[in-house]
């Protein structure tokens, strides 16, 4: 089943400008893809476009079949919701809110009903049973990350999207928040996309794109 | 998790900011609330009081104290005027009706008029027990006055309760009690205009009076404070007063005219009052602007986690819109509690109003009430518009990237 299709994807920010050109992508179920590139190169806005937060200068996305630029504001939010759920690099838990509550938001903000044990089966597979109603700021660095990854497979998304979750972690975190990227999301029936620059995690995909090398970048 | 809790929770976040622009709400609303009530409730009290009376003669001096002192018993009477003339103005044909009034003693601060029983119709009173009086010193008490219906007292000289010149020799009895009827009536202890009149006669019988006050008072056996006076129509309102004005002892004044002018007296005051509610509120509105648009720099990436778990633009314009409306329409509706009870509080300080305004009015609800209820939120929805239009903006993809 196709989850996502891009065709013909480019992004032009100003008149002055390079354009970018992104390869066409298609992600299926249970696919795991990387998209390797240095800073700069286009992957947040890569992301972005997938995600229905930037509207391309020209080519389509199919979300589920629906091309998501030909949609509302409102439905394409309402379906970024419920298909994708994201890791940014830093982790943006609300800090107002307790662990259960920001998780809870995912669904809320998406207008979905996961079942009424998600919260609790998620917590304790990820080891934060005990972290409920704790605010982040009283939360380690590990076990932040941790609840910002529940908060992104708690909707059960078709696709999980992962921007550089490993850039500032040496190497044991780095594969820990890999392992845990790769089996919560092989849990939750989603596919992952990771976008990065860091090579360390190249071996765990057996798709990469690499962005650097496929996208033309063309000087108006 | 629904955008109300999400906008209480916002607001929880940063406590010392929104306390203070509830805070300043609630002053702002307050103040403009009891300064609206005082002032309409005064200016009702005074029409309310004024028992349709289109004329007062008395003695000359100032006029407002004249309506003062025999309209609302607030301030001491000018002096009297001679018996005779109220029997010359009660045969004129443009009067209507004429009723004497004659003050000048108390029982613990209650004020002793002596009158007709006509007066009891200018304020529509109905009697509680008992019935009006017949006789000399029989007294029909007020509802706020504290006597009792069958209660034997002496009156005092003056107003004040502890004067200790007091008419032992002769003592009033209550003979009926009136319903409370929300006019100045309720704290006067009324009686025939002669009883008064007997009393400072007995003069020779006290002998505690020096010779200035013993010739004061007999001439007060003769003698009225005030006449009130209603027309038969508009011409007698017009020349009743200048046929008063004639006679050398007495002068006319017009209760109405009399408060318009003190009401531009303390409209003055009040202006101000309301001026400096306004101001208040015109602050708050600022602080809550600044509240909001310094607790959104701070969410920036709050608001663009929202957009990206699913919620639309409008989602956001409405959490920072309700956070808004929430602090002003907090701050509106305790302010304008706050207002109605410091009404209350300082009406029943400055004791002087009692009689005049009905200070249970000012805990019930008025119109008034939910018009500054609609300004309050409506400052909170111009406060919390710049930020939440800005929230509604928020440009996610570049903020995240920036991480």
């Amino acid at each position: 089943m196709t989850i996502l299709k891009t065709e013909s994807i480019t992004v032009k920010y100003g008149a002055s400008s390079p354009t970018l050109k992104f390869p066409d992508l298609t992600v299926n179920k249970n696919d795991k893809i990387l998209l390797l590139g240095d800073s700069g190169c286009g992957k947040t806005s890569f992301l972005s476009v997938i995600a229905g937060l930037l509207q391309p200068t020209s080519g389509k996305v199919f979300v589920q079949d629906c091309d998501i630029y030909k949609l509302g504001v409102r439905e394409r939010d309402h379906l970024r919701g419920k298909t994708f759920g994201f890791v940014f690099q830093t982790l943006h838990l609300l800090p107002s809110l307790t662990i259960a509550q920001n998780i809870l938001l995912a669904a809320d903000m998406a207008g979905v009903m996961p079942p009424a044990d998600r919260l609790k089966n998620l917590l304790s597979s990820l080891g934060l049973s005990d972290k409920a109603h704790h605010k982040p700021s009283e939360l380690s660095q590990g076990q932040q990350q941790r609840a910002a990854l529940a908060r992104a497979i708690f909707n059960f998304p078709a696709m999980v999207i992962a921007d550089e979750p490993t850039s500032s972690l040496d190497d044991k975190n780095a594969n820990i928040v890999m392992d845990l990227l790769e089996q919560q999301a092989k849990e939750s029936g989603s596919a992952l996309l990771v976008a990065t620059h860091d090579h360390r995690i190249k071996a765990r995909f057996d798709h990469v794109i690499d962005l650097t090398s496929v996208s033309q970048k063309e000087v108006a | 998790m629904n955008i109300v809790s999400l906008a209480v929770k916002g607001l929880q976040h940063k406590p010392l900011h929104t306390t203070l622009s509830i805070l300043a709400t609630i002053m702002g609303v307050a103040m403009l609330t009891a300064v609206f009530l005082i002032s309409g409730g005064i200016s009702d009290g005074l029409k309310r009081n004024s028992g349709g009376i289109d004329v007062v003669a008395g003695a000359k001096g100032s006029p407002l104290q004249l309506i003062l002192s025999s309209v609302y018993h607030t301030d001491v009477p000018i002096g009297n005027i001679d018996i005779s003339d109220f029997d010359n103005i009660k045969r004129n044909p443009m009067v209507r009706q004429a009723i004497p009034i004659v003050v000048g003693d108390n029982f613990k601060g209650w004020r002793v008029v002596g009158t007709t029983p006509e007066f009891l119709n200018l304020y529509q009173a109905k009697f509680a027990e008992g019935n009006v009086f017949a006789q000399p010193f029989e007294v029909v008490a007020g509802a706020n006055t504290t006597v009792k219906m069958g209660e034997e007292f002496a009156a005092r000289h003056g107003f004040a309760a502890d004067s200790d010149d007091v008419h032992d020799f002769h003592l009033y009895k209550v003979v009926g009690r009136l319903a409370p009827t929300g006019t100045v009536i309720d704290r006067l202890l009324l009686t025939p205009y002669v009883s008064v009149q007997q009393l400072h006669s007995h003069l020779d019988e006290d002998e505690k009076h020096n010779h200035d006050e013993a010739e004061e008072e007999l001439a007060m056996a003769h003698q009225i404070t005030a006449i009130l006076i209603k027309a038969k129509n508009g011409a007698g309102v017009m020349n009743l007063p200048r046929m008063i004005n004639h006679n050398e002892r007495m002068q006319a004044a017009n209760p109405g005219y009399e408060l318009a002018r003190l009401s531009k007296s303390f409209g003055v005051g009040r202006d101000v009052l309301n001026a400096l509610g306004l101001s208040i509120l015109v602050l708050s509105v600022l602080m809550l602007f600044s509240t909001l648009a310094s607790s959104l720099t701070e969410r920036r990436h709050d608001m663009a986690v929202l957009r990206v778990l699913g919620a639309s633009p409008a989602k956001l314009f409405a959490t920072l819109m309700i956070e808004g409306v929430l602090v002003a329409g907090c701050g509106a509706l305790i302010g304008i509690a706050a207002g109605h009870i410091l009404a209350y509080s300082l009406t029943g300080l400055l004791g002087s109003f009692e009689g005049i305004i009905v200070r249970g009015d000012f805990l019930t609800l008025h119109a008034f009430d939910v018009v500054l209820f609609v300004i309050g939120c409506g400052a909170g929805i111009l406060a919390a518009l710049p930020a939440a239009i800005s929230a509604a903006r928020t440009d996610i993809a570049r903020l995240l990237v920036k991480g």
